[in-house]
């Protein structure tokens, strides 16, 4: 798997983090990026990717935890639910507010997390380590 | 009046990792002082409410237009040409929620428990926040290369509760 081609949905209810994720993804030679603004659109997403006449499915997905309607824990665990989509590589991007519940997001299946605010070399070592790949 | 330091310095150690991690920036407070001025020194400010079972207060963030122009363009490498877009509220706002989240942390440790709270973002020349509080409002200049922002506290604790008594 060239991990550069892979499909990426980023997923945050402010615009402006999704932009710094995707600038970053972008910077680190990503260029399937798709994004979504809440858990809800993003599963519809995930199942488009899957769904449609010519399947592309996403392999890793970046969320938020703190959004309106569905929650990047609430998101997780729907993913976790659906045998479609469950394979997914799941990075929840949490604040340090939700530090403390972090648990939850790994017994929910979660593949990895990383903290608020980020740089581009941060998240790269995390894509690494989420896809098993070593220095 | 005298401020408690252990509940102001979570806020400027916050301050000075977000920017340089979301900017590669190095940012500087100056003195601290008491505020008397009505206004708001910048043309945008995010405010959030700080509460909790053993605190009260407010946390602002006040940029002027070309900060907050500049600082977004720094960090996203996009220029907006004006402060009164749903883009550049929504970075103030986001920058000053994850100061809150890094500022949170430190004050729980020392058992001073914020509750979980979201910005509000506000414009316009002059504007004015209202602190409803007992305690006096800190001001703190911060400069950087990109020019000065300006920091305001009120902070309030109120008794010794610990989270969810």
């Amino acid at each position: 798997m060239n991990l550069f081609e892979i499909r990426v949905l980023v997923v945050d209810d402010f615009a402006f983090m999704r932009s710094v994720v995707t600038k970053h993804l972008k910077e680190l030679g990503f260029s399937n990026i798709d994004e979504a603004g809440d858990g809800n659109i993003a599963y519809l997403k995930l199942m488009e990717g899957v769904n449609s006449k010519t399947p592309n499915p996403y392999t890793l997905v970046l969320s938020d935890w703190n959004m309106p309607n569905l929650s990047g824990l609430d998101f997780l665990k729907k993913v976790r639910a659906t045998e479609a989509v469950k394979g997914v590589k799941f990075v929840m991007i949490t604040a340090e507010a939700e530090m403390g519940s972090v648990k939850e997001a790994i017994e929910a299946g979660v593949s990895s997390y990383i903290l608020k605010p980020f740089t581009r070399d941060d998240l790269w070592k995390k894509i690494k380590a989420t896809f098993g790949i070593k220095d | 009046m005298v401020f408690d330091a252990k509940l102001i310095n979570p806020f400027l150690a916050a301050t000075k990792f977000v920017f340089e991690s979301m900017a590669g920036m190095k940012v500087e407070n100056q003195k601290l002082y008491l505020k008397k001025e009505k206004f708001m020194k910048g043309d945008i400010t995010a405010l959030i409410s700080l509460g909790g079972s053993n605190i009260a207060g407010v946390f602002a963030i006040s940029f002027s237009s070309d900060f907050a122009i500049s600082i977004i363009e720094k960090v996203l490498g996009v220029k907006y040409n004006d402060i009164n877009t749903p883009e550049v509220m929504d970075a103030v706002g986001e920058m000053t929620n994850m100061i809150f989240g890094h500022a949170k942390k430190k004050l729980n440790e020392q058992e001073v428990y914020l509750q979980k709270s979201i910005p509000s973002v506000i414009s316009g020349k002059s504007h004015i926040i209202a602190h409803f509080t007992n305690q006096a409002v800190l001001g703190i200049p911060f400069t950087s290369e990109m020019g000065d922002f300006f920091l305001e506290i009120s902070i309030e604790l109120l008794n010794n509760k610990k989270e969810g008594e």
